[in-house]
């Protein structure tokens, strides 16, 4: 696949919450590589259209969505679609840091793997190393593996959710919000992480800090009231945006 | 008095209030106990564990049969309803929209204010009377019957405190549902579900009424499914209605061990939360 | 395009070093007029870029405290370091034209190169003790300008010197004067960049000067001297 074929691509994504028309008419195509941000004023949908990339608005009673969403040649709203196997391919970090109770640190990493049938201990250690220096949590952990993934502080677990994610070798990596609910010197840990991560994964991110928005990603698409207003790269939209309603918004005088 | 003196009086008043009214719960429950080691500790002894009944008239003897067979259909009990409780409990957190988890919700509510005789009869029709005689069985049943319904709601109120995001963490994997359900829901709060479990299992050990028309009783040792079984709270019941005062000593001894047993259930299932709450602190 | 404070600070020391050459290049009598004119295209090549960088850098990275001092500070050495490099082709021009030697003018090329190199090492090493050495220098090129001028001006009196070569010797002068002021300018950033602080110099010589100047006091002596059009009041 060459640089410049998109990896995903949505046509004409319409998503409703029972009678609500949540998003309009959306398409966007994401370069393999890239990040990509998604900003908008709250309820904006950004989060439903994030979560419709790996069928898991699907866990929302009364969400369905229509369109298509094509990964590798596929789409996979397609019904008769597996959802769980599109999942092992687009990977999904949430906003709080959520690692899966009673879990050590090390079975956290690997759960996905282990789950899905991978019993060799070689291989699951090896995952482990590599996800959580991946997440450039190593460090920091490699000593205390064995205790409680909730013993760490925000921040770690929320890499720690990151290196989960990882471990089941996802090619695209959805974040929704991941630093909303951390502090400064940890937000600045992630976005230097997402950095190293766009060299394997694409990485598209919802976020509310326009900023983070600036400073991390490729790609901006800005919604709002679940129309895609404007989609461009970041410098343009934060430097020269084309929309009246973007160049309001980024200035801080709407939304 | 100035304005601030006579809200900082209001205040304290309304502390002592407070106070007040935690005193009126704890008095009552610090005075059982205390009247129960008063009256019921001094004719507690080893005998009193190890021993059956003498026959009437005769002092001494002890209630072993009636301790076994408390542990015997609570057990009985517990293995009924227990596991059927708790993958009840999970149905409801899980999948709890629509007709059935609705109606078996209402249905779990109802069974936990079904008053216990009525339970008892409800064991007495159903085993009883078509296996014609009392037996442990009619009572492990009658047991169970008060134990499942607090395990279903307190598995099903344990698991709705999880929050939605952890579940959608796990099937963000790649994971089947089901496996997310067990391995990550279920497993990671295991401990949380065993504190209900064991809630539910002091309820039942005290109860009286369930058991006088199904296990009935009796005065020996016995480890049969089909006959009668006795057990402490209706020892004590036939204990203490009865005129001889050695019988009557015997009863708030057994008072005095139900007490115990009930009280120490709830500090163990405490302790399991305290302890993982320690554990994840750290 | 990558968007650091270290990458925009790499590209200034880039750009400045490209200045430092076109100005030993000015003085240097055997480089062509060429070698110069193509280094002031680079030169402005740089500061096109170097401005879009730092917009950028400003707009997406929200940089705070040192980087953002540091992105302001590039903004405003940028179109200085553009000028020194304007100045110094204006320069070569001049000398072109010239055909005594002057001795006290190369001395001054000198000591303004110096006071560049100085500079632009301040900048890149951020030190503040060196920079307050460079007001003296600044100083004392301004008297050798002005003892230029003097000179020029007795020797243009007495027709020792062509006029045409006297006033190329004169613009060559003030060029390198204001190369040096320039110069300066580049300096005064480093307290900026290390410790926040405004115009440094300025504070510094308005202080040393002793006579203050007083503007409505010199537009009286204008009006009666009657050199504003007669207007009198």
């Amino acid at each position: 696949m060459s640089e410049n074929t998109p990896i995903l691509t949505t046509n004409n994504i319409n998503i409703w919450y029972d009678q609500f028309h949540a998003i309009k008419n959306i398409s966007i195509s994401y370069l393999p590589n890239s990040i990509t941000a998604i900003i908008g004023p709250s309820g904006c949908g950004k989060s439903t259209y994030l979560r419709c990339l790996n069928r898991i608005h699907e866990e929302v009673p009364g969400a369905r969505a229509t369109g298509e969403v094509i990964y590798n040649g596929q789409n996979i709203l397609d019904p008769n679609v597996d959802p769980v196997l599109i999942r092992r391919n687009i990977g999904m970090v949430f906003q709080k840091p959520n690692p899966f109770p009673a879990m050590s640190i090390f079975d956290n990493v690997i759960i996905g793997l282990k789950l899905q049938g991978v019993k060799q201990k070689s291989k699951l250690k090896e995952v482990v190393e590599t996800c959580l220096k991946k997440a450039a949590l190593w460090d920091e952990v490699k000593d205390i593996l064995q205790r409680p993934g909730t013993s760490l502080s925000g921040g770690q677990q929320q890499r720690l959710c990151i290196a989960r994610t990882l471990a089941v070798n996802p090619k695209i990596v959805l974040m929704d919000e991941p630093t909303s609910a951390l502090d400064p010197i940890a937000t600045g840990k992630i976005e230097e992480l997402m950095q190293d991560l766009k060299k394997e994964y694409t990485v598209i991110i919802v976020t509310h800090n326009m900023q983070q928005a600036a400073r991390i990603s490729d790609y901006t698409s800005f919604f709002v009231l679940g129309d895609l207003i404007e989609h461009g790269t970041s410098s343009q939209i934060f430097t020269n945006p084309k929309e009246q309603k973007t160049e309001d918004y980024i200035s801080g005088r709407f939304g | 008095m100035n304005y601030y003196k006579v809200q900082k009086l209001k205040s304290h008043l309304f502390i002592a209030c407070l106070y007040c009214s935690a005193a009126f719960v704890l008095a009552p429950l610090i005075m059982v106990i205390v009247f129960l080691f008063y009256k019921g500790a001094s004719s507690l002894n080893l005998d009193f564990f190890m021993n059956l009944p003498k026959p009437v008239g005769e002092t001494g003897g002890g209630m072993k049969h009636a301790i076994i067979g408390t542990f015997y259909m609570v057990g009985l009990g517990s293995l009924i309803a227990v596991p059927l409780g708790i993958v009840c409990g999970i149905f409801l957190a899980e999948y709890g929209k629509g007709k059935i988890p609705n109606c078996l919700r209402m249905a779990s509510d109802l069974l936990t204010g079904v008053p216990s005789i009525v339970i008892g009869i409800f064991a007495y029709t159903l085993i009883v009377v078509p296996l014609k005689g009392f037996s442990a069985l009619a009572g492990g049943v009658a047991l169970s019957l008060i134990i499942l319904p607090i395990v279903i709601r307190s598995t099903e109120e344990i698991l709705k405190l999880i929050p939605g995001h952890i579940r959608e963490a796990g099937l963000a994997l790649g994971l089947p549902r089901w496996k997310v359900i067990y391995f990550i829901i279920v497993k990671g709060n295991l401990p949380n579900i065993f504190t209900g479990v064991i809630l539910a299992i002091s309820r039942a050990a005290g109860e009286t009424a369930p058991l006088l028309f199904t296990a009935f009783g009796n005065m020996y040792l016995s480890y049969s499914l089909t006959g009668p079984m006795a057990s402490l709270p209706v020892q004590i019941y036939n204990y203490a209605i009865s005129p001889f005062e050695d019988w009557q000593r015997q009863a708030w001894a057994g008072a005095f061990v139900l007490i115990i047993l009930v009280l120490g259930l709830n500090i163990v299932s405490r302790l399991i939360v305290n302890r993982k709450q320690l554990f994840n602190k750290k | 395009m990558e968007l650091t404070s270290h990458h925009i600070r790499e590209q200034i020391i880039k750009m400045a070093s490209l200045v430092e050459l076109s100005l030993s290049l000015t003085l240097n009598k055997e480089a062509p007029l060429e070698s110069v004119i193509k280094l002031e295209e680079q030169i402005n090549q740089f500061q096109c870029e170097i401005d879009d960088l730092c917009f950028k850098y400003i707009a997406l990275k929200s940089p705070n405290s040192r980087d953002l001092r540091l992105a302001i500070s590039v903004l405003k050495i940028n179109p200085v370091l553009e000028r020194i490099g304007d100045k110094s082709l204006a320069t070569k021009r001049f000398y072109g034209e010239l055909s005594y030697n002057f001795p006290k003018l190369e001395n001054m090329g000198h000591i303004v190169k110096e006071l560049l190199q100085k500079s632009i090492d301040t900048f890149v090493h951020g030190n503040t003790e060196l920079a307050e050495q460079l007001i003296n220098d600044d100083e004392e090129i301004n008297t050798f300008n002005r003892e230029l001028i003097e000179e020029f001006l007795m020797a243009m009196k007495n027709n020792q010197l062509e006029h045409r070569q006297a006033i190329n010797a004169l613009w060559i002068a003030k060029n390198l004067e204001r190369i040096g002021d320039l110069a300066l300018c580049i300096a005064q950033e480093v307290f900026f960049i290390e410790a926040g602080e405004q115009n440094h110099y300025k504070k510094f010589t308005i202080n040393s000067d002793k006579e203050s100047f007083n503007l409505g006091k010199y537009l009286k002596s204008l009006n009666e001297n009657q050199i504003l059009g007669g207007v009198k009041p």
